[in-house]
C-alpha cells in the first residue's frame, strides 16, 4: 500500500494522517446560510512523520490556511465549514476529538504574532498552554524553561511579549508549541510579517526543531528561498485547492518546474535564475537554495560557459524636478524618537524603496512625508504643497497613500462605493468618475465583486482595492506601505508591474517593503533605516551589496546577490532577476515573470 | 519591540520564575496586600446601605471613616491622600450648596431663610437636604475609589475564578481582552489618519464631528472582532478548554485576615443601619 | 459552558473592551456630574447600554450582553468607580438578558431592546430618585431629568443596534450567530 503523496505508507501511526480532505466554508449570518460552492482545498491527502518538514505549497485562496485548520481539528469544529475526508493526527480523528484535547498531539503557530499573547509576560505565555492540559506546577516550569531555552528567549522570560521584536514573538509563539509536548508543529505562514533578520532567527529554530528527530512540521510559506534547505517533501495545490503533485522539494521543483510557474506560486528565486539560464546540475535537477545555484554558476563560469549577464541602462533616473524634499524631519511619538532627523530628496520618476527592521520607523516616516500624520512646518515638502498646513483634499488629490492594513482606510459599504468615494469628495462629475470606476475595476480583476462589501474580500483582493482607490485620483506620488504583502507571485507580479507602468508614464513611487529581490528587481533608489536615521542612500545595487550595512539593518541581501557575490565580474554585480539572460531557448517564457 | 532589543537583552537582576502578582503594590498596604475579592465584598454592601440611608450623622461618619481608610489602608501616595483628604470634604462642601438649588424651595419654607435676594430664598431646610446628598455623593465615592486604590481588574478576575467559582474561559476571555485596549488605541489612531486623507466628514461643528467618531466605530469594531477571532484561535490551539480547570501558578490565597476585613465591613453596614434606624 | 466557544467569548470580549475603554472617561465624567450638576449624569447613562445591546443584536445568543457588559466593567476599573465598576456593568447586562429571556431568546426585533432598556431605566430612575432625594425637587426637574434619562437610553439602543447591522455587513459575525430558523439551515444543508 502506498500512501496518495508518492511514499510507501509506514504502520506506525503518522504524526498526521490527512486523506481527501475537501472543505466547504460556510457562510451564516443569522439571517442566510450560504455554504460556498467550491471546496478550497479539494481533496488533498498528505502525510507528516516525525523527523519531516513536509511544505504546503499554493496560489493564494487555494486553501492553505484552510487546511492547516483542519490539521488541529479547528476545521470543522470551530471554523464553520463542512469538511470531507479523514484527518488524523497522531492515530486520533480529529471529527470525533475536541480542539483542546487534540493540543497534545499538534501545536499551531499563526501568521500574526500579535493575535496569539494571551498573557502578560514570555513565561506566562509559554506556560498558558500546559496550564490548561491541568499538568503539575513543576512539570509546567520544567517545560517552559526548556521551550524558551531552545528558541532563545529564557534570559527574556520576565518582558512583556510586546517589548519582543517581530521575529522574537513569533520564536515565542514557537515555544509556546513546544511547551505544549505536540510532537507535530503546523507553522502557518510564521514569518510573513518579518524583517529578513527576524525570518532567519525563525527559520534557525524550525531547523533545530526538525533536526532533533522529535517533531515533525508542516508547513505553510511564500518565501521559498527562506525554507528551501530545511524542507524534505512538498504538497503543491492549485488555484481550486486541488492537489496537483507532491513528493520531495528537489524533485517536484525539477520536473514540474513548468506547472509550477503557470500556477503563480512563489518560488526560490535561485530556481527561477537557472530556469532563465537553463541551467541544470549533473543529475538534471533545478538548484534550491543561493548556495546551490552559486556552486552552479561557479562551476560554469569556471568552464567559460556562462553567458553574459544583461546590463538595463534605463534603469537609472535622470535628475528631474525635485517632488519630495525633505529637511531635517523629526517624529516623537509617546516621549520616544521614531524618526530622528532624516533629510531626503526625490526627483520626479524615481521609484524609492524604504527598507529596514520591523520598527526601524518606515511607516511613521513615510506616513508623515505623505501628510497622513501632520509632520512639523518647513520640514517636508511634497508635491509642491507642505503637508503641515496644506489642505487635506488638496493635498490627498496629489499624494496616494496605501496604508499597511487596507482595513484600516476603507470607509464605505461596497468595492464600487469604495473607488467611487475619493472621486466624489474631489468633486468629479459622476459619468467621468463612473467611467474610471469601471476602468479601475476591470484592471484590478474586482468587477464580479464590485457590490461586495470592502471587508469581505480576500486579503489580495482587498490589498488591489486599497491601491485602486489611492490610484484612481491619479496621483502625482504614491506612497504604498508594504503593498505585496500576503499576495502569491502572481498577483505580486501583476500589482509589481503595474507600479513599473505607473512609474514609467512618470508618477513618483514610495514604497516599504521587506522583500529585498523586490527592491532589487523594481527600486531605482533604497533607503535603509535604522532607529529611525537613515543607514545608506543609494541605488539598489550599492546599497544591497554592503554586507555589514544590511546586518546593521537587520536586513540580507537578495537572494540572487547572495548566489553571485563571489562570481567574477560582471556576474557578480547581477541581483536582479531581468538581468540573468533567458539564454536557453527551452526556458519557458512565463518565467519572464520577475520574482 | 525596537530592533535593538533583540541584541542586547535586558534582563532585571531580580527576575523571578513566577511573575509577580501584583508588583506594583506596597507591601505594607493593608487593602492592597489583601484578596482582591475584599475590595469588592467589602464596600460593596456599604455602597448599597448609602443609597438608603437618610441620616446626616451616619452618612458623615461612613465619610470620615472611608476617607481614612483609603490612605492608611491603600498608602496610596502624598499627593492622592492629600487630594482625597481635602477633596472629600471640598465636594461635599460644593454638592450641599448646588444641590440645595434643586429642591423645590415651596416644600421647605417653613424653615428659616439663610440668604435673602429680592424675592429669591434660600432655606436652611434646601441646605440639609443638599447636605444630605452632598454626604452620599462623597461616600460613595471614597468607597468606589477604596476598591480602585485597593486592586486591579485582573486581579479580581483571578481571584474571582479562584473562589468564586467563574468559569476560567469567561475569566481568561476578560484578561485576554485586557491586552486590546492599547491596540485598540494604537489602531484608532491609524484608523483616524486614514479616514483624514480619504475626505471623510469633513467640516466642522458637532454634527460633523459626531458621524466622523461613529465613522471609526466600526473599522476599529470590526478590526478587533477579527484579531479577537484570531487570538481565540491560538487559545483553543493551546488546549484552552480542555479541562473543566487548570492549573494556576500564580494564586490569590484567601487568608484570616481577609475574612476579618470583610465581616469588618459587614459591620460597619449593620451598625449604620441600626444607628439610622434610630435604636 | 463546553458548548460555548472561544470565539463566541472572545468576540464579546473584544466588544467588551471597546465598551470598557469608553467607560473610563465615562465614569470620570459621572464622578464629576454627580458633585456639580446630577442633571447631567441622566445624559450619559446612555453609555453603559451601548456595549452590550451591540454583542446582543450582534451575535444574537444568549449571555452575550452580560458577557460583554462583564469585560467592559473589569476593563473601566481603571477609572475612580473601582471594582464598583464591574457591579453596575453587571447590572446592565443582566437586564438587558432579562427582555429576551422571556421570550426564551427567539425574538430579536429592535422594540424588544427598547423596551427592555425602558424597563432598566424605569429601575434606575427609582435608584436615583432614592440617592438624590428627588420628590423634594420641583416638577420641571424631576420631568426634565426624567426626559433626559430615557432619551439617553432610546439614543443608546438605537446606536448599538445602527453598529451591530454596519458590524454584521463586514462579516465578522459569521458563524457566530445561531440560524434564524430551522428552515434556512435545511434548505441551505439540502443546496450541497
Ligand atoms: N472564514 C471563512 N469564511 C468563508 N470563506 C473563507 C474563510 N476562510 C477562507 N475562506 C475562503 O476559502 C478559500 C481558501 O482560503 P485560505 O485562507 O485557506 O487560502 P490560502 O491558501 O491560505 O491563501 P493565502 O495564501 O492568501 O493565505 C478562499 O477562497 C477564502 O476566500
Ligand atoms: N503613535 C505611536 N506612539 C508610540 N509609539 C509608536 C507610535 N507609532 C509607532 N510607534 C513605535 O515606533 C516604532 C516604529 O514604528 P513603525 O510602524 O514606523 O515601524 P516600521 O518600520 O513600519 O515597522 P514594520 O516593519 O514592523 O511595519 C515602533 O517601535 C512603534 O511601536
Ligand atoms: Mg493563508
Ligand atoms: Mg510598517
Amino acid at each position: 500500500m502506498t500512501a496518495s503523496d508518492g511514499r510507501p505508507a509506514s504502520d506506525l501511526a503518522a504524526l498526521l494522517d490527512m486523506r481527501d480532505v475537501a472543505v466547504r466554508h460556510v457562510l451564516e449570518d443569522g439571517e442566510t446560510v450560504e455554504v460556498s460552492p467550491r471546496a478550497t482545498p479539494d481533496g488533498v491527502s498528505l502525510r507528516v512523520d516525525v523527523g519531516e518538514v513536509v511544505l504546503l505549497l499554493g496560489p493564494s485562496g487555494s486553501g492553505k490556511s484552510t487546511l492547516a485548520l483542519a490539521a488541529n481539528g479547528l476545521v470543522p469544529h470551530v471554523v464553520p465549514a463542512r469538511m470531507d475526508g479523514t484527518v488524523q493526527v497522531g492515530g486520533r480523528d480529529t471529527r470525533t476529538h475536541e480542539v483542546p484535547t487534540l493540543s497534545s498531539a499538534v501545536a499551531t503557530v499563526f501568521q500574526d504574532p500579535d493575535a496569539q499573547v494571551v498573557t502578560g509576560s514570555v513565561l506566562d505565555e509559554v506556560c498558558f498552554g500546559p496550564e490548561n492540559l491541568l499538568l503539575p506546577v513543576a512539570e509546567i516550569e520544567r517545560r517552559a524553561e526548556l521551550a524558551l531555552r531552545q528558541v532563545g528567549l529564557w534570559e527574556r522570560r520576565a518582558e512583556a511579549p510586546e517589548r519582543l521584536s517581530g521575529g522574537g514573538r513569533q520564536r515565542l509563539a514557537i515555544a509556546c508549541a513546544l511547551a505544549l509536548g505536540s510532537p507535530l508543529l503546523v507553522l502557518d505562514e510564521p514569518t510573513a510579517n518579518l524583517d529578513p533578520a527576524g525570518k532567519e532567527e525563525v527559520y534557525d529554530v524550525v531547523r533545530e526543531i526538525a533536526a532533533s528527530g522529535r517533531h515533525g512540521v508542516l508547513l505553510v510559506e511564500h518565501d521559498l528561498d527562506a525554507a528551501a534547505d530545511l524542507v524534505d517533501r512538498v504538497v503543491v495545490l492549485d488555484g481550486s485547492g486541488r492537489q496537483v503533485v507532491s513528493g520531495p522539494l528537489r524533485t517536484v521543483l525539477s520536473e514540474h518546474i513548468d506547472e509550477l510557474v503557470a500556477l503563480g506560486v512563489w518560488l526560490p528565486v535561485a530556481t527561477l535564475a537557472a530556469v532563465r539560464l537553463g541551467l541544470r546540475d549533473r543529475q538534471g535537477n533545478l538548484p534550491v537554495t543561493p548556495d546551490e545555484l552559486a556552486t552552479l554558476l561557479s562551476s560554469r563560469s569556471a568552464a567559460g560557459r556562462l553567458p553574459e549577464p544583461r546590463v538595463d541602462a534605463a534603469r537609472s533616473v535622470a535628475p528631474g524636478a525635485t517632488v519630495i524634499d525633505v529637511d531635517g524631519l523629526t517624529v516623537r511619538a509617546r516621549r520616544r524618537t521614531i524618526v530622528d532627523d532624516v533629510s531626503f530628496r526625490v526627483t520626479a520618476g524615481e521609484l524609492l524603496a524604504v527598507v529596514g527592521a520591523n520598527g526601524a520607523g518606515k511607516t511613521t516616516l513615510l506616513k508623515a512625508v505623505a501628510g497622513v500624520t501632520r509632520p512639523p512646518r518647513r520640514t517636508v515638502r511634497i508635491a509642491g504643497l507642505d503637508p503641515a498646513r496644506a489642505d487635506v483634499a488638496d493635498l490627498a488629490s496629489r499624494v496616494g497613500y496605501v496604508f499597511q492594513n487596507p482595513e484600516h482606510q476603507f470607509v464605505t459599504g461596497s468595492v464600487r462605493a469604495e473607488l467611487r468615494h475619493g472621486l466624489t469628495v474631489r468633486g468629479i462629475a459622476p459619468d467621468e468618475s463612473e467611467v474610471r470606476v469601471e476602468e479601475m475595476l476591470e484592471r484590478f480583476g474586482l468587477t464580479d465583486l464590485a457590490a461586495r462589501h470592502p471587508f469581505l474580500l480576500s486579503g489580495g483582493q482587498k490589498r488591489r482595492l486599497s491601491v485602486g482607490t489611492a490610484m484612481i485620483c491619479r496621483p502625482e506620488v504614491l506612497v504604498l506601505d508594504e503593498p505585496t504583502y500576503g499576495q502569491d507571485r502572481e498577483r505580486a507580479a501583476e500589482l509589481l508591474g503595474l507600479l513599473d507602468a505607473l512609474h514609467s508614464e512618470g508618477t513618483t513611487v514610495v514604497l516599504v517593503t521587506h522583500d529585498m529581490q523586490v527592491v532589487a528587481d523594481h527600486a531605482t533608489r533604497v533607503i535603509a533605516l535604522a532607529d529611525g536615521r537613515i543607514e545608506a542612500d543609494g541605488p539598489p545595487g550599492l546599497v544591497l551589496s554592503d554586507q555589514p550595512l544590511m546586518r546593521r539593518c537587520h536586513l540580507r541581501a537578495p537572494h540572487l546577490a547572495r548566489a553571485t557575490s563571489h562570481l567574477p565580474a560582471p556576474w557578480n554585480t547581477v541581483t536582479r532577476l531581468a538581468d540573468v539572460p533567458l539564454s536557453s531557448p527551452t526556458a519557458p517564457q512565463t518565467v519572464e515573470i520577475s520574482a | 519591540m525596537s530592533a535593538a532589543t533583540v541584541q542586547a537583552p535586558v534582563v532585571a537582576e531580580h527576575a523571578v520564575v513566577a511573575a509577580p502578582a501584583r508588583a506594583s503594590a506596597p507591601r505594607r498596604a493593608l487593602l492592597r496586600t489583601a484578596n482582591p475579592l475584599v475590595s469588592l465584598a467589602g464596600p460593596f454592601p456599604l455602597m448599597v446601605v448609602v443609597f438608603f440611608v437618610a441620616d446626616l450623622r451616619v452618612l458623615a461618619a461612613i465619610g470620615v471613616a472611608t476617607a481614612v481608610l483609603v490612605v492608611a489602608g491603600t498608602l496610596p501616595g502624598p499627593r492622592m491622600s492629600a487630594a482625597v483628604l481635602l477633596g472629600a470634604p471640598l465636594t461635599a462642601g460644593i454638592v450641599t450648596v448646588s444641590f440645595g438649588f434643586w429642591v423645590d424651595a415651596a416644600a421647605v419654607a417653613s424653615t428659616p431663610v439663610l440668604v435673602q435676594a429680592g424675592p429669591w430664598a434660600y432655606h436652611a431646610g434646601q441646605l440639609e437636604i443638599g447636605l444630605l446628598t452632598g454626604l452620599r455623593v462623597v461616600d460613595l465615592m471614597l468607597l468606589a475609589l477604596l476598591g480602585a486604590l485597593a486592586t486591579t481588574g485582573p486581579d479580581v478576575v483571578r481571584a474571582s475564578i479562584q473562589h468564586l467559582r467563574i468559569p476560567y474561559r469567561l475569566g481568561y476571555a476578560a484578561l485576554a481582552a485586557v491586552r486590546f485596549v492599547p491596540r485598540f488605541g494604537h489602531e484608532l489612531e491609524v484608523i483616524r489618519s486614514a479616514h483624514r486623507v480619504r475626505g471623510v466628514a469633513r467640516g466642522r461643528g458637532p454634527v460633523a464631528a459626531t458621524r466622523r467618531q461613529a465613522g471609526y466605530a466600526v473599522p476599529l469594531l470590526a478590526g478587533g472582532i477579527r484579531h479577537a477571532e484570531r487570538v481565540s484561535y491560538a487559545m483553543d490551539a493551546r488546549a484552552f478548554g480542555a479541562h473543566s480547570t487548570r492549573t494556576e501558578r500564580t494564586t490569590h490565597p484567601w487568608r484570616l485576615r481577609d475574612t476579618v476585613l470583610v465581616l469588618s465591613f459587614w459591620a460597619a453596614c449593620v451598625a449604620a443601619l441600626v444607628l439610622a434606624a434610630g435604636v | 459552558m463546553k458548548s460555548v466557544t472561544t470565539r463566541y467569548l472572545m468576540t464579546c470580549a473584544a466588544i467588551g473592551a471597546a465598551a470598557g475603554v469608553l467607560l473610563i472617561p465615562v465614569n470620570f465624567l459621572a464622578f464629576a456630574f454627580t458633585a456639580t450638576a446630577p442633571m447631567l449624569v441622566a445624559v450619559i447613562v446612555g453609555f453603559w447600554l451601548v456595549g452590550p445591546v451591540t454583542a446582543l443584536a450582534l451575535v444574537r445568543r444568549p449571555g452575550a450582553a452580560l458577557l460583554t457588559s462583564g469585560v467592559s466593567g473589569v476593563i473601566s476599573m481603571a477609572s475612580p468607580a473601582g471594582p464598583s465598576a464591574i457591579v453596575t456593568t453587571l447590572m446592565v447586562g443582566a437586564a438587558l438578558e432579562l427582555g429576551f429571556l422571556i421570550t426564551f431568546y427567539k425574538v430579536w426585533k429592535p422594540w424588544i431592546f427598547y423596551a427592555t432598556a425602558t424597563a432598566f431605566q424605569l429601575y434606575y430612575l427609582y435608584t436615583a430618585f432614592t440617592f438624590y432625594e428627588m420628590e423634594t425637587t420641583s416638577t420641571w426637574t424631576q420631568v426634565l431629568f426624567c426626559t433626559l434619562m430615557m432619551v439617553s437610553a432610546w439614543a443608546a439602543v438605537w446606536a448599538g443596534l445602527r453598529l451591530a447591522a454596519r458590524l454584521a455587513d463586514t462579516g465578522v459575525a459569521r458563524g457566530l450567530a445561531p440560524r434564524r430558523t430551522a428552515a434556512t439551515a435545511d434548505t441551505a444543508r439540502a443546496d450541497v
